[in-house]
């Protein structure tokens, strides 16, 4: 065989392993890449066809080599075990076993978190926005609710990259985890375990729930897209947490639709009848959920029924001029509120929401039993209470006279959960949520850029009461303290930093020395 | 056995009469120690100033094994790659070079006992190396108190990422009487293994899959965290089993060659 024949051969397989790389790496998307993988390919087979076909005895004399034999022999076997090994570790990686060391289990699931994922009946799909689809803890977090379930499937998503995705299931922020369970779905911001064991019990839940909206006073409509004031944004958020928002004439009916989980009573000019104040009245005492929405400048008639459950509104509006540096009315009429009380709603809230046009709402239980009030937003220290809503609304004028406004923080809204038992009118309880703002919860505000949605939504969930939700404490590795002395710390230097290593040094020398 | 084990010795002993088993063993001690000390001054001075600023809530996060032995491990097996191909290139290329080779072959010895042999020979090195490293949580455990399961479980998978280092050492080390070639082919395969899972996140489902399972890092940081996952163990052994299969039959194609 002759030499130059045999480089022949070579440069052939060397160009079509590079075709073959290129190939794979680039999957031939550009022109380029097919000119260089076609190019390379060609020519390289070109070549080994060139080297085998430069004589028929080349070949011949190469297949007899025993050389060739055994090579053969070798890579075939070679091949074999690497595909008995490929095989193996696709089967243990799909059957693997996690020992978790830390104390705490701090990458395993709670066990309240895996009896729900055992219970799964169908598919579930996660949906995981996250900046650059990058995300290496919530990764693992969504990982090991895959290892205990094979009906759970995640993936990764990057708005940017992907934006047709964000854009159909409407996500906005990054950290946006979206579940999908048959025809339920539902989404969460903050994913930790407790959040999404959460999410996972809330849509496979069948059980529907209503939300009741009041209508026939001119309230915003539930199913106006075109106007800022409407309120379609919220019930597409409601039905995205498999709420179904129904419009509820109460004029019209004796009492309260016993279908309603909650009921939303929005407070507009035109003034609510007896009846339909007294249905609600008798809502509240079975064991009903009321969320009101009550602005300022609105003649107060739930004062009274209000009253009964431990909360007063104030006849005032909130202002809060600092904001009026940054943005917002001149008058300082759309305060900023990230103050929230201790509460299931607001655990962990930490985002800013904004109340346009707001009154106070406050807290007046002095006296009541089986009451528990929370006021649960609250505006900043230099906002006030303003309760010269003449000069306001006239005039365009707004100063703090302390000797009738209110000083900040001001409560814009509060809840209450109402013990029927020690309250002496019967069994189970009521929850009522109460926001002095009607605009924060409108199409403009609830998916601007404040977290108007989640606080909401979160109301919602509490006054529906997601009483099975578990509670799932947040795992770290246990805190951990090193304490020495400047002595100490000075040994430890010498025995880590200089000792060993020059110890070492000197049996190497001493090896050395005697070899010598 | 006998023989594998007289071969082991052989190539320790090996080790230890050259000056490179020092170089490498100074060396590594003395980037660990810097390391450590390091990381341990650094946690000191982070404990002061979130309890200065009064950040109760940074202080419980403040643990010694997320910011020193998590740290120390992963910059201890970046010196690894760099330092097992010097230890290991001279194993057969240097045998192969100096004309021992024939010597070894034409002996009564099996090629399995000759490959096992060198192995565990460089084995019981890197253990060396591993264990001599152990100094440092000792330190930690005798003045303070971090968690000792996931100490553990990291110190396992350096030791299993070091024997992986070794084998494929070997390999490369089995192709070419270079001893040159030989270290620089293992670097280069490690660095690989090494980076390979980089573009996971921005590629296929499939493909990003595939390549953080083929990424020794993927592995490793798992065990450091104090997870032992036997697909883990099983990827390392796999990659060692693998090199050891090669080289056996890369040894074996001096007979017919």
């Amino acid at each position: 065989m002759r030499r130059s024949n045999g480089l022949l051969g070579l440069i052939g397989i060397i160009l079509l392993l590079f075709a073959g790389v290129a190939a794979f790496l680039t999957r031939g998307r550009s022109p380029f890449d097919l000119l260089y993988i076609g190019s390379h390919g060609l020519v390289g087979l070109f070549a080994l066809i060139a080297y085998l076909s430069s004589g028929l005895d080349n070949l011949r004399e190469f297949v007899g080599e025993r050389s060739t034999k055994y090579g053969a022999n070798t890579i075939v076997s070679s091949l074999l075990f690497i595909v008995i090994l490929v095989a193996v570790n696709y089967i243990l990686a799909r059957n693997h076993h996690k020992f978790d060391l830390t104390e705490a289990h701090v990458f395993s699931l709670s066990p309240q978190s895996i009896s729900v994922v055992k219970n799964l009946q169908n598919d579930l799909a996660i949906q995981a926005f996250v900046e650059g689809g990058i995300n290496p803890e919530l990764r693992d977090l969504l990982t090991s609710y895959a290892d205990q379930s094979s009906k759970i499937k995640f993936e990764m998503i990057d708005p940017d990259r992907q934006p047709e995705q964000a854009e159909k299931y409407k996500v906005s922020a990054y950290n946006t985890i979206r579940l999908e369970y048959g025809n339920e779905t539902t989404t969460i911001s903050q994913p930790n375990e407790e959040n999404l064991t959460n999410a996972i019990i809330k849509v496979t839940r069948t059980t529907h729930k209503t939300v009741c909206m009041i209508e026939g006073h001119g309230e915003p409509d539930i199913d106006n897209a075109e106007d800022a004031k409407g309120f379609s944004a919220l019930k597409a958020d409601l039905a995205n947490e498999n709420y179904e928002v129904t419009k509820t004439l109460l004029a019209t009916i004796d009492k309260m639709p016993d279908d309603c989980s909650v009921v939303v009573v929005v407070a507009t000019a035109r003034p609510y009848t007896d009846h339909e104040i007294d249905a609600i009245g008798a809502y509240l005492k079975k064991g009903g959920r009321v969320l009101f929405m009550i602005p300022p400048r609105i003649n107060n008639q739930f004062a009274a029924l209000l009253g009964e459950w431990g909360l007063k509104l104030g006849n005032d509006v909130v202002v809060d001029q600092v904001v009026r540096l940054f943005q917002g009315p001149a008058l300082g009429l759309a305060p900023l509120a990230n103050t929230y009380a201790a509460h299931d709603i607001t655990k962990d809230f930490k985002q800013r929401t904004i109340f346009p046009m707001a009154r106070s709402v406050q807290m007046d239980a002095a006296g009541k039993k089986g009451l528990v009030v929370t006021e649960l937003v609250k505006t900043s220290p230099s906002s006030w209470a303003e309760s010269d809503l003449e000069a306001l609304f006239q005039r365009s004028e707004a100063s703090l006279d302390p000797a009738t406004d209110r000083k900040g923080p001001v409560s814009v809204a509060a809840v209450v959960d109402g013990k029927l038992k020690e309250m002496g009118i019967g069994e189970g309880e009521s929850r009522v949520a109460v926001f002095g703002s009607v605009e924060f919860a409108d199409n403009r505000n609830i998916e601007g850029t404040y977290y108007n949605r989640d606080l909401l939504l979160n109301t919602i969930d509490w006054l529906v009461g997601q009483s099975d939700l578990v509670s799932v404490r947040t795992k770290t590795i246990r805190a951990s303290r090193v304490q020495f002395t400047q002595d100490q710390g000075t040994v430890i230097f010498y025995l880590s930093v200089l000792v060993i290593p020059e110890l070492l040094l000197m049996a190497g020398l001493v090896v050395w020395w005697r070899r010598e | 056995m006998k023989n594998i084990l007289t071969i082991a010795a052989k190539e320790l002993r090996s080790y230890f009469v050259s000056p490179v088993a020092y170089v490498v063993l100074t060396g590594f001690l003395l980037l660990g120690g810097w390391f450590f000390f390091n990381l341990l001054a650094r946690f000191n001075f982070l404990l002061s100033l979130y309890t200065s600023m009064k950040n109760p809530e940074a202080v419980t996060r403040l643990n010694l094994n997320d910011f020193v032995i998590a740290p120390l491990l992963h910059n201890l097996s970046v010196v690894l790659v760099i330092l097992v191909p010097v230890i290991t290139m001279r194993s057969f290329a240097e045998e192969k070079r100096s004309g021992t080779y024939e010597l070894l072959m034409t002996s009564p010895l099996s090629i399995t006992a000759i490959v096992f042999g060198k192995f565990l020979g460089a084995f019981v090195f890197a253990l060396i190396m591993v264990l001599l490293t152990g100094v440092y949580p000792l330190i930690l455990l005798l003045y303070g108190n971090p968690e000792i399961g996931i100490i553990a479980s990291g110190y396992l998978g350096l030791l299993l990422l070091a024997t992986a280092f070794i084998s494929v050492g070997l390999l490369t080390s089995s192709f070419t009487e270079n001893q040159i070639i030989a270290a620089v082919s293992c670097l280069v395969t490690l660095l690989l293994l090494y980076i390979i899972s980089w573009p996971a996140d921005t590629s296929g489902e499939v493909m990003g899959a595939v390549l953080r399972y083929l990424s020794l890092t993927e592995h490793f940081g798992e065990m450091v965290k104090g997870v032992i996952d036997t697909k883990d163990v099983t990827y390392f052994l796999s990659v060692i089993v693998l090199s050891l299969f090669l080289a056996h039959r890369s040894v074996e194609s001096i007979r017919w060659r």
